[in-house]
């Protein structure tokens, strides 16, 4: 197989996984597609010495998460900082398609870095070890910002959505 | 893990409803993400073309002897223009500050082109994802009103009298010619394919545009008579093209692709066999004397030289990291390399074009976008972003003794860099 071919083997099995991931931490479907291009991208170009490597996926996430906080930055200084926090919603009283967006609204809420920590820990299932490595800081500082960012989302969803555990699953209609 | 881990299985949960809305990923999307990281490899040597531009303002390409007595005046003082999202920052090399940005009329520039006139007295932007190109005064840092162009433009470049600018418009295959004295774009030269690099003979007589095609497609050089605006035959020169480049001579042109590089003769324009240094080159800067071409090779992380002669490559100088960029000192003695680790620092490694020896690494508080080295060439600048505390700086380096110097702070993260000799519109 060429590296051409290998590559594009990997990149058609790890995208579906980077987008979603990249939707958890930018927010938006547009944002995360861009950021798996760029990670992609990145990763071809260095497919040769990345490929020899056992840690594929991992240096995967360490570019996306690169790419997401390099992102952020250029971002910054365009984008206000409001310091508005959602309302805490009524969770009895909210429908499927709305639970994604409380949820989303609340992680809009964590700094860049804290965001990573929580989307890499709670969902793409990283260790402390491997979160402290992808963001080049101690263990001490995951859990620290881990803490930080349950405790935000808390307040802003409240614990008992966080308790709760959801089944269903809304389906998206193009 | 000796912490609770609280509400995880709820959290996860939730996360796991956020991205259920996903769009389907199809044979169309997949081809979308082709054609995305196309557009990122070319854009990730985006800073390379932007300090090409430095070079050529900071005399590199014309002969040193040359730059060095025109230049008395201005005593190695230059004005770097940094491209953020949005924004250009002007940065003082003499005070080593930031003036206030320039931002109200130049928007977008999520995918930052610039080039600056020889005189240094403008300074043309564009945004890769837009239709216009937006000129900036640099006696005032004003931006003057949006030049239109065809969809997509992706590299200028300006004749060496200053009289005109050439834009390549990757959506639209075609090149607009624009008159710098009255901003007045010419009627816009086809190409086809994707123009997606542009380079201006020394002479100013042919403007070489880089096509690239769909894939399967061989991409091509055009040489544009840019005394007539009339295009020449196309030359083939392979798939995946990146960008163009030019001796300092003029005698050769370079068409660089993912699987290595086309040299084409300027004198008869025959394109002669590919060549590769193993991986991806992204950038290629040329001895002052332009005898010899380093080829910065991304992926294997190699400076490799050739001889513009022969196209003959000497062994490749090993350096660690993703190379991000390249600039060498108007002595020609050497070369600075801009490295990433995809970490939250990068490195800069000075290569003695002698010796071939790299250097120890520079460290940088940052991801490198960037490098330029400012007339008179005791101090090279590199554009960082994603730095601890600050969206971006750019860091000066001393070629004397390669030590880096206080960071200055940019608002706003940087994309490309040009630098004009002298100090311009400062208060």
């Amino acid at each position: 197989m060429s590296t051409a071919e290998e590559f594009t083997e990997f990149a058609v099995g790890a995208a579906p996984r980077l987008r979603r991931t990249a939707f958890l931490l930018c927010g938006d479907w547009h944002t995360a597609e861009d950021l798996t291009q760029t990670t992609l991208a990145r990763m071809f170009v260095s497919w040769r010495r990345i490929s020899r490597q056992d840690a594929v996926y991992g240096y995967a996430s360490r570019t996306l998460v690169n790419a997401f906080l390099s992102d952020r930055r250029r971002r910054r200084g365009r984008e206000l900082l409001t310091g508005w926090l959602p309302e805490r919603p009524d969770l009895a009283a909210v429908a499927a398609p709305e639970v994604r967006m409380v949820v989303l609204d609340a992680l809009a809420t964590l700094p860049p870095r804290t965001r990573v920590v929580v989307v890499m820990r709670y969902w793409a299932d990283l260790s402390v070890e491997q979160v402290a490595d992808l963001l080049g800081c101690s263990t001490g500082n995951v859990k620290s910002q881990s803490a930080r960012g349950l405790d935000k989302l808390r307040a802003v969803l409240g614990s008992a959505l966080l308790d709760q555990p959801c089944e269903e699953r809304d389906v998206w209609h193009g | 893990m000796d912490e609770p881990v609280v509400d995880e299985p709820g959290l996860r949960a939730l996360l796991d409803r956020a991205v259920a809305c996903e769009p389907p990923i199809g044979p169309l999307a997949y081809q979308a993400l082709e054609a995305g990281i196309r557009r990122r490899l070319r854009r990730r040597v985006s800073g390379v073309v932007a300090c090409l531009v430095v070079a050529g303002v900071a005399g590199v390409t014309v002969p040193a002897i040359r730059s060095a007595s025109m230049r008395p005046a201005t005593g190695g003082a230059a004005t770097i223009y940094v491209a953020s999202k949005g924004q250009i920052t002007p940065v003082w090399t003499a005070t080593r500050t930031a003036g206030v940005p320039i931002g109200d009329n130049v928007e977008g520039q999520d995918q930052a082109v610039l080039a600056a006139t020889p005189d240094g007295k403008t300074l043309y932007v564009a945004d890769a994802e837009m239709s216009w190109v937006t000129p900036i005064s640099t006696a005032t840092n004003m931006a003057g009103p949006r030049i239109m162009t065809g969809a997509g433009p992706y590299a200028i470049a300006i004749t060496p009298d200053g009289s005109t600018a050439y834009v390549a418009n990757s959506g639209a295959g075609t090149v607009t010619p624009i008159s710098t004295a009255t901003g007045v774009p010419g009627r816009p030269i086809r190409i086809g394919g994707e123009p997606v690099g542009i380079a201006i003979t020394p002479d100013g007589r042919t403007a070489y545009v880089l096509s690239d095609y769909p894939p399967g497609v061989p991409g091509t050089v055009t040489p544009i008579s840019t005394a007539t605006g009339v295009p020449g035959r196309p030359i083939k020169v392979g798939q995946n093209l990146l960008r163009i480049a030019i001796t300092p001579n003029g005698r050769m042109v370079y068409a660089l692709g993912l699987n290595g590089m086309t040299p084409i003769s300027t004198a008869t324009d025959v394109a002669g066999p590919l060549i590769r240094t193993g991986g991806t080159i992204t950038g290629i800067v040329f001895s002052p004397d332009s005898r010899t071409a380093y080829a910065v090779d991304a992926s294997e992380g190699t400076v490799t030289p050739i001889s513009v002669a022969t196209s003959t490559a000497a062994r490749p100088i090993k350096v660690r990291g993703y190379l991000v960029s390249a600039a060498i000192t108007p002595d020609g003695k050497t070369v600075y390399v801009t490295q990433d680790y995809s970490g939250p620092s990068g490195t800069v490694t000075p290569i003695s074009t002698a010796t071939g020896v790299p250097g120890r690494p520079i460290r940088l508080e940052g991801e490198p976008v960037g490098i330029g080295i400012a007339p008179g060439g005791d101090t090279a600048y590199v554009a960082c972003l994603n730095t601890p505390r600050d969206p971006g700086t750019v860091v000066p380096i001393s070629t004397a003794t390669n030590k880096a110097g206080t960071p200055i702070e940019i608002p706003v993260g940087p994309l490309a860099m040009v630098i004009v000799a002298g100090t311009r519109g400062a208060a």
